[in-house]
């Protein structure tokens, strides 16, 4: 990570280490799309692990970010989970922090969850039809109104 | 990104309970437990996932099977040499705690007024089936997390557990606390029939609440999982169910969480009969 460019040098960069300030964001990152991935694989750590060569703790400490994946580990990861490498950075902004998606916010979840549990909470299909026209315009009406 | 449809690994399905408001409770169960272990990244995968199920399908699937769960568990009969009465237990101290001493091959039965009674035997943890049975699945995996030195709960991995095929039927318990008047449910299994509750002590029936604060405190302070045959009767149902108490480790190794496990047994959920 960038620190300063204070002696009008360019950018310099801190080296991080783990005890002192954690896990890098971005292995965190990755480590957090190897899980998902190994996840939908329907692997277990210990199975993914005997794959590449490593004990469960290994590829736990790659999921947590504690330990940092190699070129050549990422490499052969990818080709085991059949992903390919952008994969594992999928989901990060130009500066390397995680996007904040709208759909990630417990707020919106927990709203957009209601609102989905109260329209089918409508048995009869031509109400339900009803509440979406007139939401629908609501909707148009704001965008209206915002302008 | 959500779970992606085409990653799919099996044809059979768990068993997942869809509540209306509440959308796939299966994946919401998972993104807790990924929550807790302190995987942000995949609990709001899991839970973004779970929010799509209406619109584009169900994403949950079972993994592939290792142990093979059978449907329906063969209860292991509980041998019933004798029964006693123990005192029952009223409020905690919140300092030192004695643990009251049961012995393995009694039955406790607790009961009140209204008509509920508990019933609890402590099993012996070899009395698991070796095969096929999702407490015994998930007491092996606690066993390699201990041998290995990982038993904290960021070790934990979802996919032995949904092999295991017992996501609903689990609880995590706060047990952080050393007044178990305090310890809370963060995941209450949504497959569990007895109810949905924040914390022990929320339990309608006090002797079961007692029951439940009792046990709980007893693996959180020995740090020794345990086992137990529960029949209840309360409010005029019979719960009859195997319980599975694993503890997990902070990283000061103290008990800070509990993984509950139910098994449901034959018998469950029928009405009390009169003179039960």
């Amino acid at each position: 990570m960038p620190v300063s460019d204070a002696d009008g040098s360019g950018p310099s960069f801190k080296r991080r280490t783990v005890i002192v300030d954690g896990p890098d964001p971005i292995d965190q990152h990755v480590g957090g799309q190897l899980r998902l991935r190994r996840a939908q694989a329907g692997l277990t750590q210990t199975e993914l692990g005997a794959k590449v060569g490593l004990s469960f703790q290994a590829v736990q400490k790659y999921e947590t970010g504690e330990n940092r994946i190699s070129a050549s580990r990422l490499y052969q990861l990818a080709r085991i989970l059949n992903v390919s490498l952008p994969y594992f950075f999928e989901g990060l902004d130009e500066t390397g922090h995680p996007e904040e998606t709208v759909g990630a916010s417990d707020l919106t979840r927990k709203e957009a969850s209601m609102v989905l549990g109260a329209y089918y909470g409508i048995k009869d299909p031509r109400l339900r039809s009803a509440c979406l026209l007139i939401m629908a315009r609501m909707a148009e009406r704001s965008t209206d109104d915002d302008v | 990104m959500v779970i992606n449809a085409s990653v799919r690994v099996g044809d059979a399905r768990p068993e997942i309970a869809c509540a209306e408001t509440e959308s796939c409770s299966y994946l919401r169960a998972l993104s807790t437990i990924e929550h807790i272990a302190g995987f942000e990244h995949t609990a709001r995968n899991y839970a973004a996932a779970a929010s799509h199920c209406r619109e584009q399908g169900c994403r949950a699937v079972s993994m592939p099977d290792a142990g093979t769960p059978s449907a329906s568990p063969t209860p292991i009969p509980i041998p019933v040499k004798a029964a006693s009465r123990p005192p029952r237990l009223t409020a905690f101290a919140r300092e030192a705690q004695t643990i009251p001493f049961i012995r393995s091959n009694l039955i406790d039965i607790t009961s009140d007024h209204d008509g509920n009674y508990v019933e609890r035997r402590a099993l012996k943890l070899n009395s698991l089936p070796t095969r096929g049975d999702p407490l015994s699945s998930l007491y092996r995996y606690w066993g390699d997390l201990r041998a290995a030195g990982a038993c904290q709960f960021s070790s934990i991995d979802t996919v032995p557990l949904t092999r295991a095929g017992i996501i609903g039927k689990l609880h995590v318990v706060d047990v952080s606390s050393g007044d178990p008047e305090e310890f809370r449910y963060e995941l209450f299994g949504y497959d569990v029939p007895i109810g949905r509750y924040e914390a022990p002590r929320a339990y309608p029936v006090a002797i079961m609440a007692d029951s439940v604060m009792r046990d709980y405190n007893t693996v959180r302070l020995t740090a020794v999982p345990r086992l137990h045959r529960m029949r209840c009767g309360i409010g005029g149902t019979t719960h009859h169910y195997t319980r599975l108490i694993l503890p997990f480790l902070d990283k000061r190794a103290q008990v800070t969480r509990l993984l509950v496990a139910i098994r449901e047994e034959a018998g469950n959920g029928v009405a009390v009969e009169p003179g039960d």
